[in-house]
C-alpha cells in the first residue's frame, strides 16, 4: 500500500487514506466482478493520480479490462489535486470537486464512465435490505466489505494516532483473514507496527481468522452478529497467534470512524 | 481414548448468552484465547473435589488451572472447609468485622516476610489497584512504572490504549519497560526525574503466547536499590505466584524485599479474600486512602485464609509444589521428545508455561491441548498452568498417558510430523 509519511496523524488524514487506501481500491474487484463495472472500463487506458496535500497519494491504473492501484510513479493522463484531506473527504461524500491539474481533455470520462464506476461502488458499499436479499449482490458486497475492512485496519493502523499504538503492540507476523465458502482470502501483515494489507500471502499466516460463510463473514463485518456467539459455534474459528487478532480487532472497532 | 463429548455444556451456554454478555465473560469465556478451538473444551463445571472437577456433561478433569490459581491445597480442601463453616455458623458479612480480620491480618504479618501490616480486599486488582493508590499517596507524585505485558488485574489503569472503554487519560500516567531491562527502567527514572511513584511488576514474567522468563541474576537486588535511591515504592503483584514459590512471598524467594506486596488467588484456597501487605513506612499512607467494599470485611474468607496458610506451612507447599511440578514437567517434555516434539517449558515449574516450539504460530501446540482436554487433562492454550498440593503420583502418571495419546492424535492430522521420531 502506497504511503506518504509526511501525512498528519488526524483524523481527516486517516480518514483520507481509509477512502483512498481501503474505499476506492475496491474498484480494482468491482471491475473484476460486476459486469456493468468491468463494462464501464472497457477499451479504456487511463491512469488517475490522486494527489492530497498533506495527505495519502495513489494512481489508480484503468488498462487491459482491469483496474489497480498502485504507488503514484511516471507520467499520468489525469491528476486530481485536494487542497486537503478534508477536501478529499468530501469529494468521496459528494460534497466537493476535485481540481483537475492535468487531464482537462479526459474530463468526459471522469464525468460520465467513472462517475458511474464509483457510483456502482457506492451501489455495492451501501445496501439494503431488499438488496441483500439478491445472493449475487450479496456475494460481491460482502467481498468488498472483507477488503474494505481489512485495508482500512491497515489505515487507522498506520495512520490514527491510538491506531499506531495498537499496532505497535502487534507482533510481527501475518494474519490471514478467510471465507471458507467463498475462498475469499486477505491478508495482514504486521512488521514492526506497521501494517500491510494485501491479497496474497507473503508468508505463511501466524494466525488465522476463517469465517465458515459469506453470511457468517457479513453479520460480523455489518455488526449483526454476536462476534462471541459465531466463535464458541465455530461459524467464525480464530487460532495461532491470537494476540495478533486480538490487537487487530481493536483497531478495527475503530473502523466505523473512518468509514 | 474416547474424547469427550459436551453436550450439556453447549446447551447452557445457549441459555448463557441469552441473559450474561458473551455468555461467560472474562478470563474463564471461551474467546478470550484460551479454548482453542472451542469445542474441545468443556464451558460449565459441576462439581470439583482434590485435583479434579467435573463438567456439566460427568467428564471428570485433572484441572491444571485451578481455577486459575486459587486451588493450592485441592478443591474443597477438608480442613479449609471445616474452618469456613465455623466462621460461618457465627456469622460473615457482618455490621462490624470480626476477629478472624485481626487474626488474619496477625498470621499475615507473621508469614510474609516483608509486611508490618496487612489490608484485605477481595480480587487481586483490588490491591493492585489500592497498592497504586498508596503510592502515590506516599510519594505525592503520579507515574507509574509498568513491564510491557505483564498483567495486574482489570482496572483502567492497568489497560492499553485502545482498549474499549478506555480513555487515553486513564493510562496517561503509566510507563512501560521491558522485563529484566535496568537500563530501560534507569532511563524512565532520568526522563521523569521526581514524578515516578512506583515500579509494580510480578516477580518473574509470566506473559501469555511467550515463553515466561526468570529474572536475570542481581535483577530485583538492581530495581530495589533504584526504588530507594530514587523514593520510588516497588510493588510486587504477587497474586498470581504468591504462596506456590515461598510462604514468606515471592520477594522473599527472589532475595529482595518489596514496599508492597499484592496476595490473592492461593491466599485463601478458593475463598474470596485479597490482601495487600506493606511496609511500616506506608502505613500511614494506606490509612489516608479511602478504600472498602460491601464484602471487604466477610469472615468466612478470613477463616478460610488462616486455615489455608496453616495447612500450607504443614504440608511444606512450596517445596511439595515443586517437587510435583518438576516430575510433571519433565515427563511431559519427555513424551513429547520421544514423538520428535519439542515442548518448552519454562517460569517456575509450580506454575510452568509451555509451547511447543516445532510451530511459531503455536497451531500444533493448540491442536495437542485440544486433544489432551478431549481426553481429560484440562490444559489451556496459552496461559501459565498451576499445581496444586492434591495432585497425586497416579494423576501424574494419567496427564502422561493422555498426552501421548494426544500427540499421536495430533500426528495423524499432521502426515508430515509422522516421519519424525
Amino acid at each position: 500500500m502506497p504511503v506518504m509519511e509526511s501525512v498528519k496523524a488526524s483524523v481527516n488524514g486517516t480518514k483520507a487514506a481509509v477512502n483512498l487506501y481501503a474505499v476506492l481500491r475496491n474498484l480494482e474487484e468491482l471491475c473484476r466482478l460486476d459486469p456493468a463495472s468491468i463494462a464501464l472500463i472497457q477499451g479504456k487506458l487511463h491512469t488517475i493520480r490522486f494527489k492530497i496535500r498533506g495527505g495519502p497519494a495513489a494512481d489508480l491504473v484503468i488498462a487491459d479490462g482491469e483496474v489497480s492501484m498502485q504507488e503514484p510513479a511516471g507520467a499520468s493522463s489525469i491528476v486530481l489535486y485536494f487542497r486537503s484531506p478534508e477536501h478529499f473527504n468530501k469529494m468521496i461524500e459528494g460534497k466537493a470537486n476535485p481540481i483537475p491539474l492535468r487531464g482537462l481533455t479526459r474530463r468526459g470520462f471522469l464525468t460520465t464512465d467513472f462517475t458511474k464506476l464509483t457510483q456502482r461502488l457506492e451501489y455495492y458499499l451501501k445496501p439494503d435490505d431488499v438488496l441483500l436479499k439478491d445472493p449475487d449482490y450479496f456475494a460481491i458486497h460482502t467481498r468488498l466489505l472483507l477488503n474494505t475492512a481489512a485495508y482500512a485496519v491497515a489505515c487507522i493502523g498506520n495512520y490514527d494516532e491510538i491506531g499506531r499504538r495498537i499496532a505497535a503492540r502487534i507482533p510481527d507476523g501475518v494474519i490471514s483473514i478467510s471465507i471458507e465458502e467463498s475462498g475469499q482470502q486477505v491478508f495482514l501483515r504486521a512488521l514492526k507496527g506497521r501494517l500491510q494489507a494485501m491479497k496474497s500471502a507473503p508468508a505463511a499466516p501466524s494466525a488465522y481468522m476463517v469465517f465458515d460463510t459469506v453470511q457468517s463473514a457479513n453479520d460480523v463485518l455489518s455488526e449483526k452478529a454476536d462476534v462471541h456467539e459465531l466463535i464458541v459455534t465455530e461459524r467464525l474459528k480464530l487460532k495461532g497467534m491470537l494476540p495478533m487478532i486480538q490487537h487487530m480487532n481493536d483497531i478495527l472497532a475503530k473502523v466505523p470512524q473512518f468509514v | 481414548m474416547e474424547p469427550n463429548k459436551y453436550t450439556n455444556s453447549r446447551l447452557l451456554f445457549e441459555r448463557a448468552m441469552k441473559v450474561i454478555p458473551a455468555g461467560v465473560y472474562g478470563h474463564l469465556g471461551p474467546v478470550e484465547g484460551s479454548m482453542i478451538p472451542p469445542s474441545a473444551f468443556p464451558f460449565f463445571a459441576r462439581e470439583a473435589k482434590g485435583a479434579y472437577f467435573w463438567d456439566v456433561d460427568g467428564n471428570r478433569f485433572i484441572d491444571y488451572m485451578c481455577a486459575y490459581g486459587p486451588n493450592i491445597l485441592g478443591y474443597r480442601d477438608d480442613d479449609v472447609d471445616q474452618a469456613a463453616r465455623a466462621q460461618g455458623e457465627l456469622g460473615d458479612c457482618v455490621t462490624l468485622p470480626s476477629v478472624k480480620m485481626v487474626e488474619f491480618a496477625e498470621q499475615l504479618v507473621a508469614t510474609v516476610h516483608s509486611a508490618d501490616w496487612a489490608f484485605f480486599a477481595k480480587n487481586g486488582g483490588d490491591v493492585t489497584s489500592f497498592a497504586l493508590m498508596i503510592a502515590r499517596a506516599a510519594t505525592g507524585r503520579n507515574k507509574a512504572v509498568l513491564v510491557n505485558k505483564g498483567y495486574h488485574g482489570v482496572a483502567a489503569w492497568t489497560k492499553l490504549a485502545g482498549n474499549s472503554g478506555i480513555a487515553p487519560e486513564e493510562i496517561a500516567n503509566n510507563l512501560y519497560v521491558d522485563w529484566n531491562n535496568i537500563g530501560q527502567l534507569e532511563a524512565l527514572i532520568s526522563a521523569y526525574p521526581g514524578q515516578i511513584a512506583c515500579f509494580i511488576a510480578s516477580p518473574y514474567f509470566q506473559g501469555n503466547f511467550v515463553d515466561n522468563q526468570l529474572p536475570e541474576q542481581e535483577y530485583w537486588q538492581k530495581v530495589r536499590s533504584l526504588c530507594t535511591k530514587h523514593g520510588i515504592v516497588l510493588i510486587i503483584d504477587d497474586v498470581r505466584c504468591g504462596f506456590r514459590l515461598d510462604l514468606a512471598g515471592s520477594d522473599h524467594h527472589y532475595g529482595f524485599e518489596a514496599d508492597l506486596i499484592c496476595f490473592c488467588k492461593a491466599l485463601a484456597n478458593g475463598y474470596n479474600v485479597s490482601a495487600l501487605c506493606g511496609k511500616d513506612e506506608l502505613k500511614s499512607a494506606a490509612s489516608s486512602v479511602f478504600y472498602t467494599g460491601s464484602y471487604w470485611f466477610s469472615a468466612v474468607p478470613f477463616a478460610a485464609g488462616i486455615a489455608t496458610l496453616n495447612k500450607l506451612k504443614a504440608i511444606q507447599a512450596p517445596q511439595r509444589l515443586q517437587e510435583l511440578g518438576s516430575r510433571l514437567t519433565s515427563g511431559l517434555a519427555g513424551v513429547a521428545a520421544g514423538h520428535g516434539i519439542d515442548l518448552r517449558i519454562s517460569g517456575e515449574l509450580p506454575m510452568w508455561y509451555m509451547r511447543i516450539a516445532n510451530d511459531p504460530s503455536q497451531v500444533l501446540h493448540q491442536e495437542w491441548i485440544a486433544a489432551c482436554v478431549q481426553r481429560g487433562v484440562f490444559f489451556t492454550n496459552h496461559h501459565n498452568h498451576f499445581i496444586n498440593a492434591a495432585l497425586t503420583e497416579e494423576d501424574i502418571a494419567f496427564t502422561l498417558e493422555v498426552a501421548d495419546d494426544a500427540f499421536r492424535a495430533v500426528k495423524k492430522m499432521h502426515p508430515e510430523l509422522e516421519g519424525v521420531s
